[in-house]
């Protein structure tokens, strides 16, 4: 079906929505249309290629394995191409055609929420397929006849995902044609006529009601669905981040998740926000609330001070600077927060180092993705397998220690960072100390508070760098996830613009001389590399490890029996 | 035992001293640290690619005449293919540990106050090994725990106000003097930070004069000649590459130690261990809880406990000359494969 330029009515029919002149339905994570600038150019290409093939397996899974429908009236109303699917409400469109509109927006939306996005869940199409994938050609969105460079695979736990989002619909079918319907109010707009509707809202917010056990006929069921709307974009809006499953892989089937993206997405924002710690940012905002309090800041009533006055009332549902010192520990093995703490992230700084050295190398030797050599040297060499092991031996570090609480910090992490950034930047709190930014403000204070300042620029640049290297590992986290079958050209992600740029600012700003990049580019076999948190047994208490140690040459000590034929005993 | 990991037998040796002399066993309190350390297999030839002892694993044992009946090592942690800030960073998690568990939250948070700028994020870009970690154990359990970072250029700064300013006196009066690294030190009753300095050239002991007099130690300078000579055979210039000089600050003024890297002496003296006994014979109590510390450290397979790698004097404004001595423990290196004795 063409886009239907006018029309109104709903998903499920119950609730129609006055009819639209010339209306475009915007779905963006289906599609990000060309005219939204909220979104750079390079990153909605990067993320329309992701959503297309999302977009296509549903597609394929719902014309041929769910009964909605005949096939071709299923294709019809989701056409091939996503940029088509902007079908604004038409009331004189027959309710089968709405009916399969909603299954699909349902099942899509809650896959998206389950950060389900990759049909062939990490497996790239160079590999030999599984007995039950299915390959699916693009250009038609039926099956592949050959394997093409687009080709990409539905793989079965992809499939499973897919009936366990259609089931959940249909057990509450009725709730999401009334969420579709108040989202489409919601998101529409006169001037451009548009209504912008996320799927991933569609499901989240039909979720919580379904939670909350909401009657689809409840005289306030829009008040219900707003309030859950509300909620949803005061917290995440980019998926549940609870929702993410551990797949085991299926090695046999080269199928590996080993590297969850949104982990390594939450530790970049737990990197950041490490970084401008040790710039002492944090220190330095709880300094100037503690001279605003003692009414040392010459600050009236202003908007300065009220962002102070507000940090200052909302401390209490902060997260402390001991709290965030335990996830730095957690996340990247600073010595720092909780000095009982057993789950540390001992191998980052080597995995981290190791992964910059390897890039930073490689593209010294290859030169960039237009074929030109930066610079030649007489380093040690390092091949595009051993720069991708790097890689995927960060990722994997960095997945293994984005599990539970890393979440839910980062995004607190993230708020906090604006809040901060807010506040020493009001005008009025700059003029009270008598500078011109608020990296001016850190400075000072520090100087002056807290024994000293720290390089704003190096701290500022690694943050910045450090946390898009983490991003870039996260977006690639299916090519790196595989081992059962190597891509020749996977290596060229790491000679794109922003990935070498990112790399050569973090080594130059922290001063990593030549012989040390040199030095720990070399691959090194990594004894242990777990993909899940261990669970810490409970240790024996000291007490009486002390006391069996005391008995003397019966006792075991350090696991090794002294008293053993064989053993040393000791001398009197 | 080509396959026996290094951290089993540095574990049975150390728990072996430890009932030895009668102290708390060292592999209960960092018995993860020596597994993460040396997981190669014993006589690795990777071992040696280390900066605490070059070509040798790197472990290390002292005898401190002030710490007679302790059992004391020092080590390089996580192994030769850890990044220096990966030991940064392990050295301060297990300081940080070692010291909240056995000298409490006040302890602890003095070592924070005297570590922050090591335990973040940051490490100068031409680090070499970013940190050691060392310990003391006596009966009572852990005596002391020590972690040894390196200093990158113009990290004086980060220093206490009295150790830098010691610092600069220092390179002052000895401009050959290059601070290297810095170890902060926490005990039962009291924590002690001390600077480290490499010394360019060739030293004349008697050049010292003008830093011990600076120092308000100058009294101590015979005291401290007296010992070096007997120890080292008569000798008082110690050639470049030999000379390692510490500086601390103490309740009761500056400490200076002196250490002597034996590998950079070109002919050190035959009967060293003699004339080390001979220092001590003025000092019977010390002698005796030298032999006693010997004994223990020696294997039951072995002659004697390993090779003297650095001998170390310390002089304070109270106290004279105080020898210690670094151990290079025998047994962790490869053996040949046959023997080169002549018949």
């Amino acid at each position: 079906m063409p886009p239907n330029p006018t029309g109104s009515s709903s998903g499920s029919g119950s609730t129609p929505v006055p009819p639209q002149p010339s209306c475009i339905a915007s779905y963006p994570d289906i599609f990000i249309r060309p005219d939204d600038t909220t979104v750079s150019s390079g990153d909605r290409d990067a993320k329309n290629a992701l959503y297309k093939n999302l977009y296509l397996a549903v597609r394929y899974l719902i014309i041929n394995q769910y009964q909605l429908a005949s096939p071709d009236t299923v294709a019809q109303v989701v056409p091939i191409s996503p940029d088509s699917f902007a079908v604004c409400p038409d009331p004189t469109e027959p309710d089968a055609s709405r009916a399969i509109r909603l299954t699909f927006l349902s099942a899509y939306g809650l896959l998206f929420a389950d950060n389900r996005t990759d049909p062939s869940m990490g497996r790239p199409s160079t590999a030999r397929p599984g007995p039950d994938d299915i390959a699916i050609d693009p250009a038609t969105g039926n099956v592949a006849a050959s394997s093409g460079p687009n080709t990409f695979y539905i793989v079965p736990g992809f499939a499973a995902a897919m009936a366990d989002a259609v089931r959940e619909f249909k057990s509450s079918s009725s709730l999401f044609g009334r969420v579709l319907d108040r989202l489409r109010t919601v998101g529409t707009t006169t001037n451009p006529a548009r209504i912008t509707v996320w799927t991933r809202q569609l499901s989240g917010v039909t979720r919580r009601l379904v939670d909350e056990r909401v009657d689809p006929s409840d005289p306030q069921i829009n008040m219900r669905i707003d309030n859950s709307l509300a909620l949803m974009l005061g917290d995440v809006i980019d998926g549940a981040s609870a929702g993410i499953d551990i797949s085991l892989p299926d090695l046999d089937q080269g199928t590996v998740v080993d590297i969850i993206a949104d982990n390594v997405r939450a530790l970049a924002a737990i990197y950041f926000s490490s970084q401008l710690e040790e710039m002492k940012m944090f220190a330095v905002v709880d300094r100037v609330v503690e001279h605003f309090l003692a009414g040392m800041l010459p600050i009236s009533r202003g908007p300065g001070g009220q962002k102070i006055y507000d940090y200052f009332k909302t401390a209490p549902n902060r997260i402390t600077e001991v709290e965030r010192r335990n996830a730095y520990g957690r996340c990247f093995g600073v010595a720092q927060g909780a000095a009982s703490d057993t789950l540390l992230n001992r191998n980052f700084s080597d995995n981290w180092i190791r992964f910059l050295s390897a890039v930073s190398i490689y593209n010294r030797q290859f030169g960039n993705t237009a074929g030109i050599q930066v610079i030649n040297t007489d380093l040690t060499r390092v091949t595009s397998e051993q720069a991708v092991k790097a890689a995927r031996d960060l990722a994997v570090n960095l997945s293994l220690h984005g599990y539970a609480s890393s979440h839910f910090i980062a995004v607190e992490l993230q708020k906090l960072v604006g809040t901060v950034k807010d506040m020493l930047s009001s005008a009025d709190v700059l003029q009270a100390y008598g500078v011109r930014d608020m990296w001016q403000l850190i400075d000072r204070v520090s100087t002056l508070y807290l024994g000293g300042a720290v390089s704003s620029v190096r701290y500022k640049t690694t943050a910045q760098a450090g946390a898009n290297v983490m991003l870039f590992l996260a977006a690639n986290a299916p090519q790196l996830s595989t081992v059962a079958s190597f891509q020749p050209n996977t290596a060229d992600i790491f000679k794109g613009a922003d990935i070498r740029s990112n790399v050569e600012r973090w080594l130059a700003v922290t001063g990593t001389a030549d012989d040390s990049i040199d030095k720990f580019s070399s691959p090194v076999d990594v004894q242990q590399a777990p993909t899940i948190p261990p669970m810490p047994q409970q240790q024996m208490p000291e007490a009486v490890r002390n006391m069996l140690g005391s008995i003397g040459n019966l006792a075991n000590v350090g696991g090794i029996n002294v008293a053993m034929p064989g053993n040393v005993i000791p001398r009197a | 035992m080509p396959n026996v990991r290094a951290s089993e037998v540095a574990r049975r040796r150390l728990t072996i001293a430890s009932r030895r002399l009668g102290t708390h066993d060292p592999v209960q309190t960092i018995g993860a640290m020596l597994d993460r350390s040396f997981e190669l297999p014993l006589g690795d030839p990777r071992y040696g690619e280390n900066c605490l002892t070059p070509g040798h694993m790197p472990l290390e044992h002292s005898y401190s005449e002030l710490m007679g009946s302790s059992l004391r090592l020092d080590l390089e942690p996580l192994g030769p293919s850890a990044s220096p800030q990966a030991r940064q960073q392990e050295a301060g998690r297990e300081m940080r540990r070692i010291v909240n568990q056995s000298f409490g939250a006040p302890a602890l948070k003095w070592f924070d106050s005297r570590s922050e700028a090591w335990r973040g994020s940051r490490i100068h870009g031409g680090a070499r090994f970013g940190a050691w970690f060392g310990g003391a154990f006596d009966q009572g359990g852990v005596q002391e725990a020590k972690v040894y970072y390196e200093l990158g250029p113009n990290q004086l700064d980060d220093l206490p106000a009295n150790l830098q300013h010691a610092s600069r006196v220092a390179m002052a009066c000895l401009p050959g003097l290059t601070p290297i690294f810095t170890s902060i030190a926490c005990g039962r009753a009291a924590g002690a930070q001390r600077v480290y300095f490499f010394h360019k050239g060739d030293l004349r002991l008697l050049d010292l004069e003008p830093l011990l007099n600076r120092l308000g130690i100058g009294q101590q300078l015979p005291s401290l000649l007296a010992a070096t000579g007997v120890v080292l055979g008569g000798r008082f210039v110690l050639p470049e590459g030999s000379v390692i000089l510490g500086l601390r600050d103490t309740s009761k003024g500056m400490e200076l130690k002196l250490d002597v890297l034996l590998g950079g002496v070109a002919d050190p003296p035959q009967q060293l261990r003699e004339l080390v006994n001979l220092t001590l014979a003025e000092r019977p109590q010390s002698q005796r809880a030298l032999q006693t510390w010997m004994q223990a450290m020696t294997p039951d397979d072995e002659k004697d406990p390993g090779d003297i790698s650095v001998l170390s004097f310390r002089v304070r404004p109270e106290m004279g000359a105080r020898l210690s001595i670094y151990l290079r423990p025998v047994g962790y290196d490869a053996r040949p494969s046959r023997s080169r004795e002549v018949a």
